[in-house]
């Protein structure tokens, strides 16, 4: 090892020393810093990765659909046309929209989503969301609810059943008829983890839908799965063209484009206000390796004295604010990981704390904070923290490299 | 005999808010190697000063400075540092050692400085550490010394890097008679074992009297006597 590099250490840990506080404190406060930076990183990753999965959970990775609404009639040899593009995986059509059901006196108005049994799941991973019962018993007289709804409706068991009435029961009494709503047994929960889904969505066969809506043999669209879901704005012109006019295909990113767009600003924000804290942190490690550098001015003329040359003794104090960079953003990120481990207890602690109940499931529409590690911020985050620690040692460490000797032991 | 040493018409000024203090006004001198010689003088005569610009930690501000023959004035901080260690030792009053090292590990930075591989340092360092009294001191820091101590841990600093030259400043001033005179003999002793130069800062008139050349500075020049 360079004794120059020996030496940094030296002064960074003295022997028989328990606390040098220096040290301590400076790599106390990078690691609060780096902690800081890297938690709301992840979170915010967490949060822009859950609902992308989310969209493309329920949404597929693209959806063809009219372009004014109108219900997609002979949709067969369309899907044919659709799964001979390249990229594209599988399709599934579906029909969707508002229903009113009631169980007994309990009422609510849930979006229904009306599925091919044979082909949803080849789309979205419906069978994977199925927490009791399961997608096979769904026929056209079953429905499948998401455990809020169910919850909410007072579903206690499967086999339950639902009245169902869709708004063409409007047109219905317009022409003096009384409507009868649709009977149907509760035969599945699911549970998707994203609560606005599972608070009001239930899911029914296509024919069904198509029943409630009058679609006859129409459907509201074709749901797309592609190999790969981040290529959907690339695929676009490809299927567009695969299309009959007054058909449009929308990519998962243009559901909800303002909101990943928002979380994606929010995080690059985040990211420069975290590390502000970061450099607060590097601006203390500056000032207070300027003191050491004071306090050592005579052992910088002896080092000088004994054949050290400036670029070493510059290398000395540079040194240790990369150390102080280095150690603190070791441990900044091992307090990362586990505050990001226990992150759900914290918010409950904080919520019992403060009596805010389902923070976290009612505003941001998670059961659990989700959290995503992203490589390329922690590397960010080693670059910024050990730039900005090192700059920090390396401003006092040139202005006691250009000291002569003699002039360094005559200030001390 | 070449001289390891030779400075002419060395001069040196401070400005202070008092006006301009003369330190050195045409000094000259030459150290051959292996000859001991003595300076002394009064307190703020600028006896450091001297040894400060003789070692090149300082620069004059007129006249020529050489080392071994060669002329070192006006060169960078850095040939100046590389320089020094292949040619000069300094013994300060205050030991000037490094807090965080060990005894050892003192010695063995004058070494590494110089670029003396590790395995080759320890055992000069041992040896030079041994040599001076201090075989059973070498893991124990500063702290734990005492000053007789330190000042021997300065001087095997000093002496590892076999250089022609050794300069030291007033090396007893902040140890006790006793201890002062046994490190005298103990840098008189190791120079003449090496047969290096030694050029000894000192107040006491029995030290300059065991030099081979006795010189005073008064008013800026050193004069022999």
């Amino acid at each position: 090892m360079p004794w120059s590099i020996y030496l940094a250490l030296k002064q960074l840990f003295p022997p028989g020393k328990r606390f040098p506080a220096f040290a301590l404190v400076s790599i106390i406060g990078v690691a609060i810093g780096v902690c800081s930076l890297l938690v709301v990183q992840t979170v915010m990753n967490g949060f822009s990765q859950e609902h992308r999965e989310n969209i493309q959970r329920m949404y597929g990775h693209e959806i063809v659909r009219s372009v004014d609404y109108r219900p997609v009639k002979n949709y067969k040899p369309l899907m044919e046309q659709l799964r001979a593009v390249p990229g594209v995986a599988a399709c599934s059509p579906f029909a969707e929209g508002q229903v009113m059901v009631k169980n007994g006196n309990v009422p609510a108005l849930p979006f229904v989503r009306g599925i091919h049994l044979e082909l949803e799941d080849k789309v979205v991973p419906v069978k994977k969301l199925i927490i009791a019962g399961s997608l096979e018993e769904l026929d056209d007289d079953r429905v499948i609810l998401g455990d809020r709804l169910a919850h909410t409706l007072g579903i206690r068991a499967l086999g339950q059943k639902i009245e169902v009435y869709s708004p063409t029961m409007v047109d219905e009494l317009k022409d003096d008829q009384v409507p009868l709503p649709a009977e149907l047994e509760v035969c599945g929960i699911f549970r998707s983890g994203y609560v606005p889904a599972d608070e009001n969505t239930m899911i029914v066969s296509l024919r069904r839908m198509q029943d409630l809506y009058n679609l006859g043999s129409g459907v509201h669209g074709i749901r797309i799965r592609l190999d790969d879901p981040e290529k959907a704005i690339e695929l676009l012109p490809e299927i567009s063209r695969a299309l009959p006019k007054g058909l449009e295909a929308l990519p998962w990113m243009y559901v909800n484009f303002n909101f990943l767009e928002a979380i994606r600003f929010e995080k690059s924000m985040l990211f420069f206000l975290m590390f502000i804290i970061t450099l607060v942190a590097s601006f203390s490690i500056a000032s207070t390796l300027f003191s050491a550098v004071v306090k050592r001015s005579r052992e910088i003329g002896i080092l000088g004295a004994l054949g050290g040359r400036p670029r070493q003794i510059l290398v000395i104090f540079a040194s240790q604010g990369l150390f102080v960079g280095l150690i603190g953003f070791v441990l900044g990120c091992g307090l990362t990981f586990l505050i990001v481990a226990f992150r759900n207890n914290i918010v409950e602690g904080i919520n019992k704390l403060f009596g805010s109940g389902e923070m976290v499931a009612q505003m941001y529409m998670f059961r659990e904070i989700p959290v995503h590690y992203n490589g390329n911020d922690f590397l960010i985050a080693a670059i910024f923290t050990l730039a900005t620690t090192t700059v920090a040692g390396l401003i006092p460490a040139i202005w006691a490299s250009r000291k002569k000797p003699a002039e360094a032991m005559r200030e001390a | 005999m070449e001289s390891v040493l030779c400075a002419k018409n060395l001069k040196k000024s401070f400005t202070t808010p008092a006006g301009t203090i003369e330190v050195l006004r045409d000094v000259n001198l030459a150290v051959a190697a292996g000859e001991s010689v003595s300076v002394r003088g009064e307190s703020g005569a600028g006896k450091t000063t001297l040894l400060q610009i003789l070692g090149g930690l300082d620069t004059p501000d007129s006249g020529e400075l050489f080392w071994n023959g060669e002329r070192i004035t006006k060169r960078g901080n850095a040939f100046l540092a590389k320089a020094r260690t292949k040619l000069i030792g300094y013994v300060f009053q205050f030991f000037h050692l490094v807090p965080e090292l060990t005894a050892l590990e003192n010695v063995l930075l004058a070494a590494r400085i110089a670029g003396t591989p590790m395995h080759q340092a320890r055992a000069q360092a041992k040896e030079l550490l041994a040599r001076v009294g201090l075989a059973e001191r070498m893991t124990h820091l500063p702290t734990k010394l005492s000053g007789g101590e330190c000042q021997r841990v300065a001087i095997a600093r000093a002496l590892i890097n076999r250089p022609p030259l050794i300069l030291a400043d007033e090396p007893t001033g902040n140890l006790d008679e006793r201890t002062g005179e046994a490190i005298m003999q103990l840098i008189i002793d190791v120079c003449r074992e090496q047969n290096t130069a030694l050029l000894l800062v000192t107040h006491n008139l029995d030290f300059a009297a065991r030099t081979d050349r006795r010189l005073v500075l008064r008013h800026g020049v050193l004069e022999e006597i």
